[in-house]
């Protein structure tokens, strides 16, 4: 009997402490802001696993914020006309988020930061980079999961753009008082993170929040691929060589029907060089040798618009490109052995087959993208200002 | 008061049944048999394979170096007298790339019930069920994916790699296997699936009772891709063959024995 009463008092008291941890747990989620959780959606054909980090959850107003902070150039912690500078100076939506080579700044689409320090290689545009697992750059310098922890994602590059003296080569202590001082953004901060102290971690999570929503999905290509127009003859015939491996050959690295990013987001020396002096190569970052002179193949999504090509920008056309692949190639023990031809110096394309090939690629531009109000500045700050 | 506790108490009793049956039976489960780790080695002449640095000898002596290899290997089947075990993973295909580590080992959940088994299967690619376009939408196995044009579906692997010609230059060779494509004279095309089962057999595989786990070694010959029954001299068959399917056949039936199995002892009870 004292025993029964014994286990009964235990039974009473272990109750007792859970149902304690139960309100406690409860009134302190009661308590806490939660931002709405945004629901991306995953077009057809599309990869399914998305890089997005567990500490950066995507919500409607991180990504509203991030908005801001994109186009505003007070990012840079100056209010000096001549010395602002935000990721909108450079990655101009027309162009894919690129800078391209008809930047009414940047001539020749080779951009440089607020000193004037030419950034080291041309730039990639903001596309689809939530589906990129395989590092970031031309380089893959900042990678998930790669040795540098300072340097996984997108977040980190917001930090190194806003820092780096080729870039913003702002100091983060003034530009998180000058947002802080903007009225607006404090609440916006709030909304998104829960607090209206602004932090450059929250910076650079709003504004990765935003590059992750920049999608593109809706090309000529992707309707064609989903049944809803036909290609012309030439765009089919460009689309074939694109395709085979005795054609353009260009599917292995830049993708294609079976993989609509139209890139691998890998790394290759596609033979364009015979001696490597850039120190940013993909060798610089693994350390491995058959890396050296490899860069990443980029999106060929709205490539017209984000010439120069090349991670030097060595060509402005994409007739230029093509010219590269089928009668310039360099032999190098470097080059990647998908360049099968190198020996040949080049895939050796007929003037038609050339002009059908471009043809094809044209059909990746997303006009949808390409003007998309969603992604577009914003008519005015947070402040009222424009 | 008393008839509250009365209720707690057989509420403590039932569920303390129910979760001792739980137990008893997840218990009974594992010693049903035992489940299998593969290891996937790749070696030349018997010698782990050095990718990127190391110079090879095939049979028609072309010195080359192989820098990448990616495959896949599917419908893994242990055999018991004729009876067969299907070992399956999620989406019962594994994907092996040297440039991955953790595709360089494979634990299936699949419990293999116990018993002597004589012989294990699988099959080198994807059978016809599986070799669909959009099959794989992530990375790494999407990049696998064989265009739609030439037959659709993934390669079976991607071996790429550089060897030396006769006149001594450096050419790359991308041994790619996957389906393959006939024209006839009006230009009509067939496809051909390349896929084959490769046969182990098991000199002695016991799956015990209790054994929890029992390894796997899966080995692939590199050269043995070169060999048997088809010599094979890139000099000839050029360093590209997704669109030769003489050559992608000939790659399939060297292959057939380019796979080696070792199992680890049982533990000791």
């Amino acid at each position: 009997m004292i025993k029964r009463n014994y286990s009964s008092g235990w039974l009473y008291a272990t109750s007792l402490l859970l149902a304690l941890f139960t309100i406690n747990s409860c009134s302190e989620k009661a308590d806490e802001y939660q931002p709405t959780p945004y629901a991306f959606t995953i077009p057809a054909y599309f990869p399914t696993r998305l890089n997005i980090p567990a500490d950066n959850p995507m919500t409607i107003e991180g990504i509203a914020l991030g908005r801001y902070l994109f186009y505003d150039e007070r990012l840079s912690g100056r209010t000096t006309p001549d010395s602002m500078m935000s990721c909108g100076t450079c990655h101009l939506q027309e162009n894919s988020f690129e800078c391209g080579i008809n930047h009414p700044k940047f001539t020749g689409g080779r951009p440089f930061g607020i000193t004037g320090i030419q950034t080291p290689h041309v730039m990639l545009p903001l596309i689809n980079l939530v589906w990129n697992e395989s590092g970031y750059f031309w380089s893959g310098l900042v990678c998930k999961n790669g040795p540098d922890a300072q340097k996984q994602n997108i977040e980190d590059i917001v930090y190194m753009g806003v820092t780096a003296p080729h870039e913003m080569a702002a100091d983060t202590n003034q530009v998180k008082m000058l947002i802080q001082s903007i009225p607006g953004y404090p609440e916006l901060f709030d909304k998104a993170f829960g607090s209206p102290k602004v932090t450059f971690r929250n910076i650079s999570k709003a504004i990765a929040q935003f590059i992750r929503i920049l999608v593109s999905s809706n090309s000529k290509f992707d309707k064609y691929m989903r049944g809803e127009v036909q290609l012309t003859a030439s765009e089919l015939n460009g689309f074939v060589l694109f395709m085979t491996e005795d054609g353009g050959d260009c599917f292995h690295c830049h993708g294609g029907d079976g993989n609509p990013l139209f890139t691998t987001n890998l790394f290759y020396n596609n033979a364009k060089d015979s001696v490597f002096t850039d120190v940013r190569d993909h060798f610089s970052v693994t350390g491995n040798p058959t890396d050296i002179g490899a860069y990443k193949a980029p999106t060929l999504r709205n490539i017209e618009l984000t010439a120069p090509y090349m991670h030097d920008g060595r060509f402005n056309t994409l007739e230029e490109v093509i010219d590269f692949y089928s009668e310039k190639v360099v032999w190098s023990p470097y080059v990647h052995p998908l360049m099968h031809h190198v020996n040949d110096g080049g895939i050796h394309l007929l003037p038609s087959e050339k002009s059908d090939l471009i043809a094809f690629i044209r059909t990746l531009r997303d006009d949808e993208f390409l003007n998309n109000p969603a992604f577009s500045k914003p008519s005015s700050f947070p402040d009222g200002n424009k | 008061m008393r008839r509250a506790c009365k209720h707690v108490s057989a509420l403590i009793f039932i569920t303390s049944l129910i979760v001792a049956l739980l137990l008893t039976a997840s218990c009974r489960k594992q010693d049903d048999g035992g489940k299998l780790i593969f290891v996937f080695g790749h070696k030349i002449g018997g010698v782990e394979l050095v990718k990127d640095s190391v110079t090879y000898l095939n049979a028609a002596e072309n010195e080359y170096v192989v820098n990448e290899l990616q495959y896949f290997i599917s419908e893994v089947t242990l055999w018991k007298n004729g009876d067969r075990q299907v070992i399956t993973s999620d989406s019962g295909v594994h994907y092996v790339d040297l440039d991955i580590p953790s595709t360089l080992s494979w634990f299936p959940d699949q419990v293999i019930p116990a018993g002597n088994y004589d012989s294990i299967t699988f099959t080198f690619g994807l059978t016809e069920s599986k070799n669909i376009s959009g099959y794989f939408v992530n990375p790494p196995e999407r990049d696998m994916f064989w265009p739609d044009v030439m037959g659709g579906g993934y390669h079976y692997m991607k071996m790429n790699g550089k060897w030396k010609t006769t006149l001594g230059d450096i050419q790359p060779f991308n041994l790619h296997l996957g389906i393959g494509m006939i024209a006839d004279t009006a230009g009509n095309e067939t496809f051909v699936q390349n896929y084959f089962t490769v046969t182990l057999p098991l000199s002695w595989c016991e799956v015990h009772e209790s054994q929890v786990y029992r390894q796997f070694t899966i080995d692939m010959d590199i050269n043995s891709w070169f060999e048997s029954p088809y010599y094979w001299d890139w000099n000839l068959t050029g360093g590209q063959i997704m669109q030769n399917q003489d050559a992608m056949h000939a790659a399939a039936m060297n292959g057939r024995d380019a796979f080696t199995i070792a199992y680890e002892a049982p533990d000791p009870k």
